[in-house]
């Protein structure tokens, strides 16, 4: 896999904050709120695939969802093309879908149940005037065969499919506008395994295609691992660590990352058991610890841990950054020796 | 009533049949497996395969509008054939099981401590308060921060680790010969399903527990089975013990499976996917389930099921395409 690392970015994200507002903690107390995405900066080159990766309540989807405009931004911006498009016009908002698109986790629940699949991707084509009015089904027909899924599902309704050709007819439904940027929101964890090969395979012959850009958002490190070119952890709410993909997966700079890593379950019978690597559970996003989030999990946690948050800078002066007091005091420490 | 079996559980020609609107749906269909004491049995399958009815079946947990035929043996009994009362002395005392979802698997509205003392007091006979101290050790064991506090909560101020903990700490509250333990770790973050799993192997070679895991995760099975029953379509496909699965899988079904994995894949090269789909369980094909999906299916295997014959020793296989050998070539 050849890293498109020359391409300028497509998305930025500076500082990007998501909150959304939650119960008062007791009756007429104080509002609060959950940092689902807390001053993030992101950038994603053109034609690669950015892996996101994060356990639940990381804010990995919100993430997603806030790159592509399905979710408003409390706090910095996002730029498509250099364009600002934090805060679009309820117009340009509209124009934007044809440029990215979002697929999601649950295929059954992304496509409507009352409408046959002809009909939900003649809509989409209707809705952005794409094509004439009657080359539009031969469009969403020619689309469907490109996903892999013959005509004769055309008249079918969502619940007379799989899961796996759900999940194409999603795609296809997405690629019909001819997006640029694709995030794919864990779009195989609800397949089965040999289901599961199918659209991975899919989504890599589309992007060789058509140049598409994906972020890719999982919780699995190996799907993330296969598709990637760059990759990023989130940890509630704020990326710990990102760089490329063979970066980060053999040289993880963060505790968390290298914790994350030995605990996946490698299929293989030879390799050791992962053994615990952190304690406990990531707390609630709603009360997130001070300073780095990670310190009440962290084997290398200091004082300084608890007290300021560590910014996300590169050790080794190169792409690969990590947010951790530690990897970089190591670094400088090994560069004065 | 025949000799007692010298496995820890023997499970022999297991059919469950659901009554569904399209009639009469075979979820598990001829499933034989045996656990031997002390050893860890994974089951593993996609979904729809039949694992978790298997489970039920062995637990007597069946839904009303499913039947079981065959034999599941623990000790003298066979348990398909006893009577509810005797299953209820059974269950939870010499078999028990840890479900997938920790947060509807507990009852909402009783507390923690509740309903584990609960069950001590049902199958120990012990007073209430002799229960709830047994309660709190078992929170203790589960390594459950301030136990005596968490007795007093309810499940949903609990999280999906420190859950599944208490399902565990009610599992083995009467220290059971068997544990089944359904998807344990699914529904939990990677870094939290370390902990479990450690957490279950350390409470089996403790408690002398055997254990059968039911997953669809190849990763989990290969760090917590001893022997492998792998399920398609209602039926195993292929039985081995761990290390020969992964080095030598014999069923086409096995082999692809582990090419699908995107751990195992090289740089660069496409996944080798399965075409097609699960059946379902009322239209499986006739002959060999896997076989309409199958590269190397010809015409014996959509004529004929093929019967699962050892190939080598303990590993055996379901495949007209495999044939015994004396030796491993």
């Amino acid at each position: 896999m050849s890293s498109p690392s020359t391409h300028r970015p497509l998305v930025e994200a500076s500082s990007v904050s998501c909150r959304f507002p939650i119960g008062p903690a007791r009756p007429f107390g104080p509002k609060r709120f959950v940092h689902a995405v807390d001053n993030v900066d992101l950038e994603i080159r053109a034609g690669e695939t950015l892996g996101l990766v994060g356990e639940s309540g990381s804010g990995k989807s919100t993430l997603g969802r806030l790159l592509v405009g399905a979710l408003p931004v409390s706090a910095g911006a996002i730029r498509f093309i250099g364009e600002d498009v934090t805060h679009p016009t309820p117009a340009r908002w509209y124009a934007l879908r044809r440029d990215m698109q979002l697929v999601q986790q649950n295929p059954a629940a992304a496509l409507d149940p009352r409408m046959t699949v002809a009909d939900q991707l003649v809509e989409v084509l209707d809705i952005h005037a794409i094509g004439a009015r009657r080359a539009r089904h031969d469009a969403a027909a020619a689309m469907l065969w490109r996903v892999g899924l013959g005509s004769d599902i055309m008249r079918r309704y969502p619940h007379e499919l799989s899961g796996g050709q759900q999940q194409r007819v999603a795609i296809a439904r997405a690629l019909l506008v001819q997006p640029r940027f694709i995030v794919c929101d864990e779009p195989v964890s609800a397949l089965d395994l040999s289901v599961q090969a199918q659209v991975l395979n899919l989504l890599q012959d589309l992007q060789s295609e058509l140049g598409l850009t994906y972020l890719f958002v999982s919780h699995d490190l190996g799907v993330i691992r296969y598709l990637s070119h760059r990759i990023a952890v989130l940890y509630l709410g704020r990326v710990v660590e990102i760089g490329a993909r063979h970066e980060v997966l053999a040289r993880p700079l963060h505790p968390y990352t290298r914790a994350l890593l030995a605990s996946v379950p490698i299929p293989d019978p030879a390799r050791p058991a992962p053994a615990p690597q952190i304690l406990g559970e990531a707390p609630d996003p709603a009360s997130p610890p001070s300073g780095c989030r990670f310190h009440t999990r962290c084997p290398l946690a200091t004082d300084i841990c608890r007290r300021f948050a560590p910014p996300l800078t590169s050790p080794t002066a190169g792409t690969h950054l990590v947010a951790c007091h530690h990897a970089v005091a190591e670094r400088s420490i090994r560069g004065a020796a | 009533m025949s000799a007692p079996t010298s496995f820890a559980l023997e499970v022999q020609d297991l059919s469950v049949a659901v009554h569904i609107e399209h009639g009469l749906a075979r979820v598990v269909d001829g499933v034989s497996l045996a656990l031997e004491p002390g050893q860890t049995l994974g089951l593993v399958g996609e979904s729809g395969c039949g694992k978790s009815m298997t489970c039920l079946a062995v637990m007597g947990l069946l839904p009303r509008q499913a039947q079981a035929s065959g034999s599941v043996r623990l000790g003298n009994d066979n348990l398909l054939a006893l009577p509810e009362r005797r299953l209820e002395e059974i269950r939870g005392r010499a078999i028990a099981m840890v479900f997938q979802n920790p947060h509807s698997a507990l009852n909402p509205v009783r507390t923690i401590g509740v309903q584990i003392a609960e069950t001590i007091c049902r199958h120990e006979g012990l007073a209430w308060s002799a229960a709830m101290a047994e309660a709190r050790r078992l929170l203790d064991r589960v390594q459950i921060a301030a136990p005596a506090r968490r007795l007093t909560e309810y499940p949903h101020q609990l999280s999906g680790g420190m859950c599944q903990r208490v399902m565990i700490a009610l599992a083995i509250a009467c220290r059971p010969r068997i544990l089944i333990a359904d998807e344990p770790t699914t529904a939990l973050d990677v870094t939290v399903q370390a902990q479990i799993l450690a957490l279950l192997r350390e409470l089996q070679a403790e408690l002398g527990m055997s254990l059968v895991i039911v997953t669809h995760d190849l990763g989990v099975v290969a760090h917590m089975a001893d022997t492998v029953s792998v399920m398609y379509a209602g039926r195993i496909a292929e039985h081995a013990p761990v290390a020969d699965l992964f080095a030598r899988p014999l069923h086409p079904y096995t082999q692809a499976l582990l090419a699908a994995l995107p751990h195992r894949a090289v740089d660069g090269q496409r996944l080798t996917s399965i075409p097609g789909t699960v059946p379902e369980p009322f239209e499986r094909p006739v002959g060999c389930a896997f076989h309409p999906r199958c590269a190397e299916a010809d015409a014996s295997c959509a004529d004929r099921r093929p019967l699962i014959q050892s190939w080598l020793g303990a590993h055996s296989v379901a495949c007209h395409k495999v044939t015994p050998t004396a030796e491993a070539a």
